[in-house]
């Protein structure tokens, strides 16, 4: 009865600590996402299967590539894979990959 | 051998009373005023280091007329600056492992906090840096929060508070960093945990612009990735205590360990004031009155004939004779309950602001039972009361007055240095030992 009980517990305290993970960002890592939207120098990615939005904004200092290379923020199109890395609580790159 | 006589080098250091050196100002007997780091030395004399000089001077505690330690000067009051650094005023709330550090530039406040957190009273309320001003009536602050830690637990935003006491009251923006979300955090009564009443729809990644605004009773928190295009997290109505206004700020918190966070584009408005001295001794939530006009700030745990026994907030009891009581008070009193306490009658004053004339008769657990010449005994739930007067006041002239960071004044006729602490001879209560760290002003009358 108590083995079952203690089964029970676990199996309650797993869900529950599942369940926030999706929510979560590890910032430690660059977060991978759909360019959805962009309106100036925000853009709305949209992350995971669900293609749940987030809001960035691009700093001055964000460096922005696009394949690999280089580029403009006006180069970015909805569409575009995004690897974002944030360091210092602000967006220090902005690696997109698509066609023009 | 190296090793014994190392160990006996670090307990010897160790056992060292704690020198506290605080940025303050000492005015003399002979009207002169200095500005600079004052502490207390072992031999019981003020030592400061004027400003601009690195010389220590001495002076002994019989020519001081007033020592005010802690960066805790009077500011000038500055109501509308939009300026972001100018007036803002640093505070620790609650225990931090390491005073938290403010650097404020044109552009940007950067606060090194060494906080915990928010918590519910009883395990010490909330512990988190503030940077803030008092507030009157509506006002506003924007700010875009950048929370640079990547520990799940950093905390950061934007915030109103009744009190600079750890249990406030208070409405705040909460940004969390492992969710990039903002939520609307709200304590509405001293002891609760906070409550959540509105949050992000999309979360914002990396830096975010966060509003609050106070419009009578009613708050509002929004958010923006831009700063242009807001969206309003929630809404709130809590009425906040407003005898000499609240204090609206930025914030920080983390895990104890060093957390640093930027405060981009502060602005606020409203009738502000830069936070003062006397702001700084908090409004106590709770304590008594003695009848020479000492105030000891603390819980409250027992109330009776035969004892009046309070906790302080650094943990030391104070059991009194009743005899020597005047007030006990459960809550901070409002002005107007603060000029019917004044009045003089004995009875209740209940916390909704009605004054219950009569004699105290028993506190049995959460009931307090009073004699009233109008309804006779009349028993009254505690969580109701916000005072109780016992005896008229008898204020003495004393020589000495020392004020504490909880609330605390302390009239006595005598003031010594006993290692860390001070030993105030309080007519009533007998020998009261306070830490000189928790010591804003000392003042001498004669």
């Amino acid at each position: 009865m108590m083995a079952a009980r203690r089964v029970m517990i676990c199996a309650l305290a797993l869900v529950l600590g599942s369940m926030p993970v999706w929510a979560r960002f590890d910032m430690t890592k660059p977060i991978n996402g759909e360019i959805m939207r962009i309106e100036g120098n925000t853009v709305a990615l949209g992350v995971g299967d669900s293609k749940r939005e987030i809001l960035l904004a691009i700093e001055p200092e964000t460096v922005i590539s696009l394949n690999g290379n280089k580029a403009k923020w006006s180069e970015m199109h909805a569409g575009f894979r995004a690897l974002v890395t944030i360091k210092d609580g602000v967006c220090q790159k902005f690696e997109a990959t698509g066609q023009k | 051998m190296m090793r014994r006589i190392a160990a006996i080098v670090l307990a010897t250091l160790l056992m060292l009373p704690p020198q506290v050196m605080q940025a303050g100002t000492l005015l003399l007997r002979d009207g002169k005023r200095m500005d600079g780091e004052v502490r207390f030395t072992t031999e019981g004399q003020l030592a400061i280091t004027p400003e601009g000089t690195a010389k220590e001077q001495l002076h002994a505690l019989e020519a001081v007329q007033t020592a005010v330690f802690s960066g805790k000067l009077p500011r000038s009051v500055d109501a509308n600056s939009k300026r972001p650094n100018a007036e803002w005023t640093l505070r620790d709330i609650g225990n931090a492992n390491k005073p938290a550090v403010m650097g404020a530039g044109d552009k940007r406040i950067t606060l090194r906090d060494f906080s915990g957190g928010v918590r519910r009273k009883k395990y010490g309320g909330d512990s988190i840096a503030f940077i803030g001003q008092r507030l009157e009536g509506d006002g506003e602050i924007t700010a875009r929060v950048i929370v640079t830690e990547q520990n799940n637990r950093a905390r950061a935003g934007v915030m109103i508070r009744e009190t600079l006491f750890s249990e406030a009251r208070y409405v705040a923006i909460v940004r969390s960093v492992d969710t990039s979300e903002c939520v609307m955090q709200v304590r509405e009564e001293r002891t609760d945990m906070p409550e959540v009443v509105g949050e992000t729809q999309k979360p914002i990644l990396g830096a975010a612009w966060l509003r609050l605004t106070r419009a009578g009773d009613k708050f509002t928190a929004a958010e923006s990735v831009d700063g242009k295009k807001w969206t309003v997290l929630g809404e709130k109505t809590l009425p906040l205590v407003d005898g000499r206004g609240v204090f609206i700020g930025l914030f920080a918190s983390g895990t104890g360990a060093e957390n640093v966070t930027y405060f981009d584009g502060v602005v606020a408005s409203g009738k502000r004031s830069t936070i003062t001295e006397i702001d700084q001794v908090n409004e106590p939530v709770s304590g008594v009155v003695l009848r020479s006009g000492t105030l000891i700030a603390g819980n409250i745990e027992r109330v009776d004939a035969k004892e009046v026994r309070i906790r302080r907030t650094d943990n030391e009891q104070i059991s009194l004779n009743p005899a020597s009581v005047s007030q006990v008070f459960y809550a901070s009193l409002s002005e107007g309950m603060r000029a019917k306490v004044e009045r003089g009658s004995l009875g209740i004053m209940l916390q909704d602001g009605d004054f219950v004339d009569g004699e105290l008769k028993e506190i049995d657990g959460d009931r307090i039972s009073v004699s009233s010449v109008v309804f006779g005994i009349t028993q009254i739930e505690r969580r109701q009361v916000a005072a109780v007067i016992l005896r008229p006041l008898a204020v003495e002239k004393l020589p000495w007055v020392v004020k504490m960071a909880d609330g605390s004044e302390i009239r006595a006729k005598s003031v010594k240095l006993d290692k860390d602490r001070l030993v105030l001879d309080e007519p009533r209560a007998g020998e009261v030992r306070v830490l000189v760290k928790d010591v804003l002003r000392v003042d001498s009358i004669k």
